[in-house]
């Protein structure tokens, strides 16, 4: 392994959800063959639902014409899991890491998460493990606030978390996210009433967490030193 | 892994792989390949779902997918096989699979071999069987008893189908005691495996009153509901994880058997008044604790135990109840209880709990220990009112023995959040505001 025990965080701005799935994917097979560290790539999504292979018809309530109508993309993704809404100020971490025991480490999020959570002012986010996987991600009181999402191919990991920072939170009530009819959805603007922008603060708590739980001493990468330092691992 | 040797093939079998230490059992999602279709080492042949985390498991040699044994959206406990490959003539060994070994260092399976061998017929309704040195079959589940218990099982006397053992042949051996003499009516073929899809929960719950469930046939083996396996589960959860110690109190309802008889109320309304109105006074036990993380709540979200019949038992929250009256409580109390009968209740309705009351008592029992609804620290459990011969003081000091009717209000509490004396001082209160109703 290179540099271990190193957490590349690379920020990449707004990215385009099919996008930065490859980019994912590229990542994860250097990752896989060792030729980089454990990676996050930080970054928000445009407007867009991603409806997983489990994602049920009438998830979507309403017609196809009014979705766009609201500019939101519709993507279908090759994953479990249910339909999820991604959009501006939302932070979204996918991190590329690789992992022994998925579900401490789907555990190991949520705690850095609520850690991030509770300096940003949020006394009461908190995860649930105790009500099963459907209430996985971060929840302040009933109200959800982080989502959490892992695929994992060869004992390294893609997908990752979203967290509600100061985005519109109503195209989650135009679907039923998650699958869990009525889950209200919270944010750190909403929580806090402090008013925005507040990602790029909230940005730094949260890496620093997620650096800290997973043991690792974080470096910020530009996107060209990480596609250099992949482009030596493509495939043949 | 196993494998066996058929005509000219290696069967190598696919299991379900361990994805963490929490975790014993996965769901499959989809399979990449079908039966017949090649598949180079490494290559993912299946996906599986474990908590939500998708996983893709990849194919442990090269050949061709010999046969399906677990189809998508069934759950199967880790180690069973859920496929087979065939492998050429048998000289490509099944490699142990490892995350990061580069698919190169697979020796290729002459293909045109594996392909020659028949692949057996798929059996996709097969339970997860290997076949060992004696040639017959048993499940993960026989093999595991066996191997815990040291037991050989070729030895073992087969009461299945063909001869099969089942679990229960090896549990039989396990005690000492013979499998049933009688032959049994053909098993249906997953007897053995305690993990099957779930039978269908009746939407509407039964009839209240239990009636006796005939069980031991053979052809019905009986299986929890997902909804009874998730009770078991979080409350084997709790009592694993919660230092529980119960409390016990009299009260004397007299006041608030006529205050109901007046408002047109139940006594539960009352009883749910007084604890809300104490736990505010007594924040510890309006509280979560997770692991250190010891959280008091301020809103009182005061969860209502409520039967399903045989099916089970929801717990809706009423949130903010310290903002509602006795007749607010009254009134949420019953539209909660109907609409988690007519399973109609919405995910945030019994979510957020911070203290719960179950109040099974309208059959006559006057006491219970209940099991704290974590990560809350306690739950009053309220029994039957009970007209019972007291002793009573009149102003004078004068001792009497009166007729009252009385109930036992019991309190488990989580000790690793509080001491004895504060959960006799809660219920202490709780008693005396009950006894001030009038």
């Amino acid at each position: 392994m290179t540099s271990a025990g190193e957490l590349w965080v690379c920020r990449l701005g707004t990215v385009e959800y099919r996008k930065a799935l490859a980019l994912q994917e590229q990542i994860r097979t250097a990752r896989q063959s060792d030729a980089v560290s454990d990676t996050m790539l930080l970054l928000e999504h445009p407007r867009v639902y991603t409806r997983g292979r489990r994602s049920g018809a009438d998830e979507l309530t309403l017609p196809d014409e009014f979705y766009r109508a609201q500019g939101i993309e519709i993507v279908d993704v090759n994953r479990g899991g249910k339909i999820t809404y991604h959009g501006p100020g939302q932070l979204v971490g996918y991190p590329i890491v690789a992992v022994d025991d998925v579900v401490q480490y789907v555990r190991t999020l949520e705690r850095a998460l609520v850690a991030a959570l509770h300096q940003a002012g949020v006394a009461d986010a908190r995860a649930r493990p105790e009500d099963g996987p459907d209430y996985t991600g971060v929840w302040v009181r009933d109200r959800k606030i982080a989502s959490i999402g892992v695929h994992v191919q060869r004992g390294v990991t893609t997908h990752g978390w979203a967290i509600n920072v100061d985005n519109d939170l109503t195209p989650f009530d135009w679907v039923v996210a998650c699958g869990l009819d009525g889950v209200r959805m919270t944010s750190l603007a909403a929580e806090t009433g402090r008013p925005g922008p507040l990602l790029p603060s909230f940005s730094g708590l949260a890496v620093t967490s997620i650096a800290d739980a997973l043991d690792c001493v974080e470096r910020e990468m530009s996107l060209a030193e990480l596609e250099a330092a992949t482009a030596t691992a493509a495939p043949a | 892994m196993s494998s066996s040797l058929t005509e000219n093939a290696t069967l190598v079998d696919v299991t379900m792989p361990q994805m963490g230490v929490s975790v014993a059992e996965g769901t499959i999602v989809a399979w990449r390949i079908g039966v017949g279709d090649r598949i180079e080492a490494e290559q993912t042949i299946v996906e599986i779902s474990t908590d939500k985390i998708d996983s893709e498991v990849p194919a442990p040699v090269t050949g061709v997918l010999a046969e399906i044994l677990v189809e998508p959206d069934q759950t199967v406990e880790v180690g069973t096989v859920l496929g087979r490959i065939a492998v050429g003539d048998g000289e490509a060994a099944p490699a142990p699979p490892s995350p990061s070994a580069p698919a190169a260092d697979e020796p290729d399976a002459p293909a045109p071999a594996a392909a020659q061998a028949e692949p057996p017929a798929p059996a996709a309704s097969r339970p997860a069987a290997s076949k060992s040195a004696d040639g017959r079959r048993y499940s993960p589940v026989v093999q595991r008893i066996a191997a815990e218990h040291g037991i050989d099982l070729a030895s073992v006397t087969g009461t299945g189908r063909g001869g099969r053992v089942r679990k229960q042949d090896v549990l039989a051996v396990v005690n000492g005691t013979t499998p049933p003499a009688e032959a049994a009516p053909e098993p249906p073929m997953h007897i053995e495996s305690p993990y099957r899809p779930d039978p269908d929960v009746p939407s509407r719950p039964r009839t209240p009153k239990p009636t006796p469930v005939v069980t031991g046939s053979d052809t019905d083996p009986p299986i929890l509901s997902r909804m009874r396996r998730t009770i078991g589960e979080r409350m084997k959860q709790s009592l694993d994880t919660a230092a529980t110690c119960t409390t016990w109190i009299e009260a004397d309802m007299a006041g608030v058997e006529a205050a109901r008889a007046r408002v047109g109320v139940t006594a539960l309304a009352f009883v749910a008044r007084a604890t809300v109105e104490t736990l505010r006074e007594f924040p510890a036990l309006n509280a979560w604790l997770n692991g250190e993380e010891y959280a008091r709540v301020q809103d009182v979200n005061l969860g209502i135990a409520v039967s399903l019949g045989e099916d089970g038992l929801i717990v809706p929250v009423i949130h903010r109840a310290q903002e509602l009256s006795v007749e607010g409580l009254a009134a949420r109390i019953k539209d909660l209880a109907k609409r988690a009968r007519a399973r109609e209740l919405a995910a945030d309705e019994v979510l957020g709990g911070t203290f719960t009351i179950t109040a099974p008592g309208q059959y006559g029992s006057i006491m219970a220990t209940p099991v704290i609804n974590q990560p809350q620290v306690g739950i009053l459990d309220f029994e039957a009112v009970v007209k019972r011969p007291v002793v009573v003081t009149d102003h004078d000091g004068n001792d009497s023995i009166a007729i009252r009717p009385m109930t036992i209000l019991g309190m488990s509490w989580d000790h690793r959040a509080l001491d004895g004396a504060l959960a006799a001082q809660f219920l202490a209160a709780v008693r005396d505001r009950l006894q001030a109703v009038r």
